[in-house]
């Protein structure tokens, strides 16, 4: 059997386009990781000249002003990172008027950008929502930061989910186990998971690629007849060609996700890893989580939407009798949350994300949005879900399932 | 050793007539015993799907297929081990070189690495296909195609070989071989041979069974098929002109332009049809031609 297995797995590596399509993978995971990187802009004054620096040269710039703040954010640094924006606007004016002046915004408002930003999100009105003015906020609520995300929450929760009482009940239970301190390490920014979430999109539609043909390209072919009538041209074939797709996608995902993710540590810096979620996305973020252990989240969620799309894949292969039609319905159902998400909106697409294999990857649907989002809640008969357990634990089931229908179709097909 | 077909049927959805169903195969009975069985049928008859059957790709819709006994739908593997089979259509993975293919079918047929290196010299050697072994199979003649087929349902030393249209691509040497081979192969093994070119089997085949519209018209060796064709099979040298108007009289088997400036016609019906007709004695490709005047 093993025999067998070695032969197949030679076989499906040795086809021109599963070399293509994984290669292209590696390649992309160099791409995508470093990308992200060239967004970083920054800009500073030098004898009434404005000199912009560009990619990882901004990016160190950026990362040297702003590292005297690194570490735990208390409320003391937020109570003096308050004090300099209100000392500046009252001095310089509104950030945005055109009028501030560059190097005064780098030097003094830049180092404490990430953590004030957070205290103005986390004082916005209970009732409206809307954030008020720097010189509103008080020293003392600086002081009281951590108090007041808990009540950011729960105001959030009112305003959003007003009439909907187990979700409130749900957010505060998994809020409370988000503990202060945060911690914040500059560099890392939020464009990088954006582009983790697209990247896996992007692994997740070759390793389709390479899985489409595995089983209806022999009926297209008819070298399916000559397989049937051999010892194990059955149940062990459709055994043997599941256990070549699922550590082929393994093994892609595993390597180039490894690539992906030191090159873009390495370059943001690996420090960044421990900056809190809270202090980088939004303070009411859900789950007490670093950047590293979300960047660990997303990738198992990756993990298991790829398994998944590629044991849909293999289901598919098996009932489509030629390679375009499994190949179009792959391409669909890859693409279908994405469409249906951004185009919709409806309850319904929230539902059939749930359920598509690939319903955690791509766009707005992606796992990474539902992570850091608060309004992600699902109601599944009398229990209220939180989307992204939902995101992680129905591709998980939908595995053995779909691996079961495509064993069951191609030992039927034809009987 | 025997496969046995006990009122096998196989009928499928009618794609334009949904409510109906389209009888490929219709209640066969067959007894298969060691030699070389020839399938006869033109095509559309139900040949394939039969041999599909026979090899347990398809179920039939009724009926049932034993081997010495045992419904092979019960034997699973084990009657896969003991089988060969080269469908009409012959399928392979443009990737593969004729050696990787058949080391592949070899790993499928359950050989161990050992027994498959040794049968394979053994093919190639036998099937003139040594000299393109690490050449792939896409970049083949057709003729070199049908004899990689060939060779991998031979891998596993088959006791029940079956062949759906395997001369078709080979040249007239290769057929030749081809039928040799055969013959040999076929000694306490079934060999069954689907086709449409009569020549195959008619010097080969110990049984025929003649296929029309899904069903078995006719089985018997190639004398007791034959010899109903007895007193019906006339040769006759006539003018060309007359060809046309004869044409719509008799059934014309084969004809041929002489240096005279006649024509050699052979013909079925009846020997007062063409003045001066003489009776000769009548081949299986006759009654294959009076079964299947269209084809």
């Amino acid at each position: 059997m093993f025999r067998l297995w070695k032969k197949e797995m030679k076989r499906i590596l040795q086809t021109r386009s599963s070399l293509l399509f994984l290669a292209g993978a590696l390649i992309l995971s160099v791409f995508m990781a470093y990308v992200p990187v060239t967004f970083e802009r920054f800009s500073y004054e030098e004898n009434g000249q404005k000199i912009t620096l560009n990619g990882r040269e901004a990016l160190a710039v950026k990362k040297d002003l702003q590292s005297p703040n690194a570490g735990e954010v208390t409320p003391e640094k937020l109570a003096a990172g308050l004090a300099v924006y209100q000392r500046c606007l009252t001095a310089y004016g509104d950030f945005y008027s055109g009028e501030f002046p560059l190097n005064v915004h780098n030097n003094e408002i830049l180092p404490w950008m990430a953590m004030v930003t957070r205290l103005l999100e986390i004082m916005a009105d209970s009732e409206t929502g809307i954030a008020p003015e720097y010189a509103q906020i008080t020293e003392a609520d600086a002081l009281n930061f951590y108090d007041r995300c808990r009540t950011h929450v729960t105001d959030l929760m009112n305003l959003e989910y007003r009439d909907n009482p187990a979700v409130k009940k749900i957010a505060g239970k998994m809020y409370d186990k988000v503990q202060g301190p945060f911690y914040y390490y500059p560099g890392y920014n939020t464009n990088m998971t954006e582009y983790v979430g697209m990247y896996l999109f992007l692994l997740m539609f070759l390793c389709v690629m390479v899985t489409t043909p595995l089983f209806c390209s022999e009926y297209q072919t008819g070298a399916d007849d000559i397989l049937r009538s051999t010892k194990y041209g059955r149940r062990t074939l459709a055994f043997i060609k599941i256990l070549c797709a699922i550590p082929i996608s393994i093994a892609a995902f595993t390597l180039c996700m490894t690539v992906f993710m030191v090159i873009s540590n390495s370059l943001f810096g690996w420090e960044c890893r421990r900056t809190s979620i809270q202090i980088l996305f939004s303070a009411a973020t859900l789950l007490p989580l670093d950047v590293g252990g979300m960047q660990n989240l997303i990738m198992l969620a990756g993990f298991v939407a790829l398994l998944s799309c590629v044991s849909f894949t293999l289901f598919l292969s098996s009932a489509c009798k030629n390679t375009t039609i499994a190949t179009g319905l792959s391409i669909m159902f890859c693409l279908l949350p994405s469409i249906l998400y951004t185009m919709t909106g409806s309850s319904f697409s929230a539902y059939l994300r749930i359920l598509l294999p690939s319903g955690g990857l791509g766009g707005t649907n992606a796992f990474v949005y539902a992570l850091t989002s608060y309004f992600e809640f699902l109601k599944i008969g009398p229990a209220t879900v939180w989307t992204p357990w939902l995101l992680l634990t129905v591709p998980a089931v939908e595995i053995p399932l779909f691996l079961w229908l495509t064993v069951r179709t191609y030992c039927r097909r034809n009987l | 050793m025997e496969i046995t077909l006990e009122n096998v049927s196989k009928h499928f959805k009618d794609k334009q007539n949904k409510n109906q169903t389209k009888k490929a195969v219709e209640n066969v009975n067959l007894h298969f015993t060691p030699g070389v069985w020839g399938l006869l049928g033109a095509n559309g008859s139900g040949k394939t799907t039969l041999m599909r059957m026979i090899c347990g790709i398809m179920t039939p819709t009724s009926g049932r297929i034993c081997y010495d006994g045992v419904d092979i739908r019960q034997l699973g593997d084990c009657y896969r081990e003991i089988i060969g089979y080269l469908p009409q259509e012959f399928g392979f993975y443009p990737e593969f070189t004729v050696q990787q293919y058949l080391e592949y079918i070899s790993a499928l047929k359950g050989l161990t690495d050992r027994q498959a290196k040794d049968k394979i010299d053994e093919l190639l050697s036998l099937l003139s296909l040594e000299d393109v072994r690490k050449k792939k199979i896409i970049k083949l003649s057709g003729g070199m195609k049908r004899r990689v087929g060939i060779g991998q349902a031979l891998l596993n030393d088959p006791q029940f070989l079956v062949l759906d249209e395997p001369t078709s691509g080979l040249d007239p040497g290769e057929r030749v071989r081809f039928r040799n081979l055969l013959s040999e192969f076929a000694k306490d093994r079934i060999v069954l041979i689907s086709t449409h070119i009569v020549s195959d089997v008619e010097y080969i085949a110990t049984q025929n069974a003649i296929m029309k519209n899904g069903s078995i018209l006719q089985t018997g060796t190639t004398q007791e098929l034959v010899a109903q064709m007895h007193g019906k099979v006339f040769q006759a040298a006539i003018c060309p002109q007359e060809l046309s108007r004869l044409e719509s009289r008799v059934q014309v088997v084969n004809l041929r332009n002489e240096e005279d400036g006649t024509v050699c016609l052979r013909y079925m019906g009846r020997q007062e049809d063409i003045p001066g007709a003489e009776p000769q004695p009548p081949c299986l490709e006759d009654l294959y031609l009076h079964l299947f005047p269209k084809a």
